[in-house]
């Protein structure tokens, strides 16, 4: 993986007129061109809907789905945005619906923290010995403090850094303009700067352990 | 860490991810056949309409007596001057009047004359005899008259009452009465 790059290029879609036909021929009701197009977008979306619910077993149901409707929409697909950009909106949407269920699943079983965002399995709630041995490592640190963004700027940063996405693709997905991606991005990292240098003068300060007693 | 580039590395690692070898099989295997639903979602209202067209045609068919067959007789070729195009009646009933003079046009070919043929139950049927009706007898009225009015008149007699006798009242003691 490249982590030189400040900003991650984008994979560029071109739908060749190869592509545009193996789409018509799944219009048409070919389940094979449409197995041609999953080979050829499963990564994608599969990483898209792991941008909104960090858990890889729910990334790939919410694929599954997107591409399940995919399918039955694809007649009514005109052809305004490219495939890409119109798959990827479903199964942006899709992720959505399954998190906010879950979301809806773990207020209701009163296991979720106070504000039940998914990513909280990630970010944790409350700051074990465990949890902070493994967060000494700055990998961990970073991975945490992007998970307790809000859901907007984590989404937003996420797929930009996925180099899955252009800019305008996110702005399409998360039907917001484009200068609201470029703002989103740059103020989830700089919160994310600003939390770690948080923590890291907390730590020099009172230790790897945070100040006593918390 | 702390950099623009560590931040962007972490999140793609939280979103790296490569789909599972059976992704795309059990993909295909939930998709349903949208050629079947395609046919099947047309299916109940082409039966609806030939249903409702079926029921037209036949109520059309019990319902309508057989028309008049239209054939195309040849007529004779009118001289330059006459009108051209004249068209029969049905039935026998003269020649409808031509359409109009249409001026010296030379010669033309024979004019088509369409005559109706009327079937012959549909010609007798036009020339069927209604028998006359014999008139109804007229109707007699009888005089309507209320009888004569007979009320008995009225007699009152004056009431008559008579006097209420009442003894003395004895005033001694014991209120005897006498």
């Amino acid at each position: 993986m490249d982590s030189g790059s400040a900003c991650p290029q984008p994979s560029v879609d071109l739908e060749t007129p190869e592509v545009r036909g193996v789409i018509e021929r799944a219009r048409a009701g070919d389940q094979a061109a449409f197995g041609q197009l999953i080979r050829a977008y499963e990564r994608v979306v599969l990483r898209t809907t792991l941008a909104a619910l960090g858990r890889r077993e729910d990334a790939e149901d919410a694929a599954q789905e997107a591409f399940l409707q995919a399918w039955r929409h694809l007649p009514a697909f005109r052809g305004e945005a490219t495939f890409r950009t119109w798959l990827l909106t479903i199964a942006w949407r899709k992720a959505l619906d399954r998190r906010r269920s879950r979301l809806a699943w773990w207020k209701r079983s009163a296991v979720a923290a106070v504000d039940g965002d998914p990513f909280d399995d990630v970010a944790g709630s409350a700051p074990s010995p465990e949890r902070a041995a493994i967060a000494r490592d700055a990998c961990d640190r970073t991975r945490l403090a992007i998970a307790r963004l809000s859901p907007a700027l984590r989404d937003t940063l996420l797929l930009a850094a996925s180099g899955e996405h252009t800019y305008e693709d996110i702005g399409v997905v998360l039907g917001i303009p484009l200068g609201t991606v470029k703002w989103r991005v740059v103020e989830a990292r700089r919160l994310v700067r600003a939390r770690l240098e948080v923590e890291a003068e907390t730590e020099r300060e009172h230790g790897p352990n945070g100040p006593a007693g918390s | 860490m702390n950099s623009d580039e560590g931040i962007d590395f972490i999140a793609r690692a939280m979103t790296d991810a490569e789909p599972r070898a059976d992704f795309r099989a059990r993909v295909l295997a939930s998709l349903p056949d949208r050629r079947r639903r395609r046919w099947s979602r047309f299916l109940v209202p082409a039966a609806a309409v030939m249903a409702v067209t079926s029921m037209a045609w036949l109520a059309g068919t019990i319902g309508r007596r057989p028309p008049a067959e239209l054939t195309l007789a040849r007529a004779d070729a009118p001289g330059p001057a006459e009108p051209v195009g004249s068209l029969e009646a049905i039935g026998g009933i003269d020649a409808a009047e031509p359409i109009g003079p249409v001026g010296p046009v030379g010669p033309v070919g024979p004019v088509v004359r369409i005559v109706p043929v009327v079937p012959a139950e549909d010609l007798a049927w036009r020339a069927r005899a209604v028998p006359r009706l014999t008139p109804p007898e007229r109707l007699a009225i009888d005089p309507i008259q209320p009888k004569q009015l007979s009320i008995a008149p009225i007699s009152v007699e004056p009431a008559s009452l008579d006097p209420i006798a009442l003894g003395a009242i004895d005033s001694r003691a014991g209120g005897q009465q006498n």
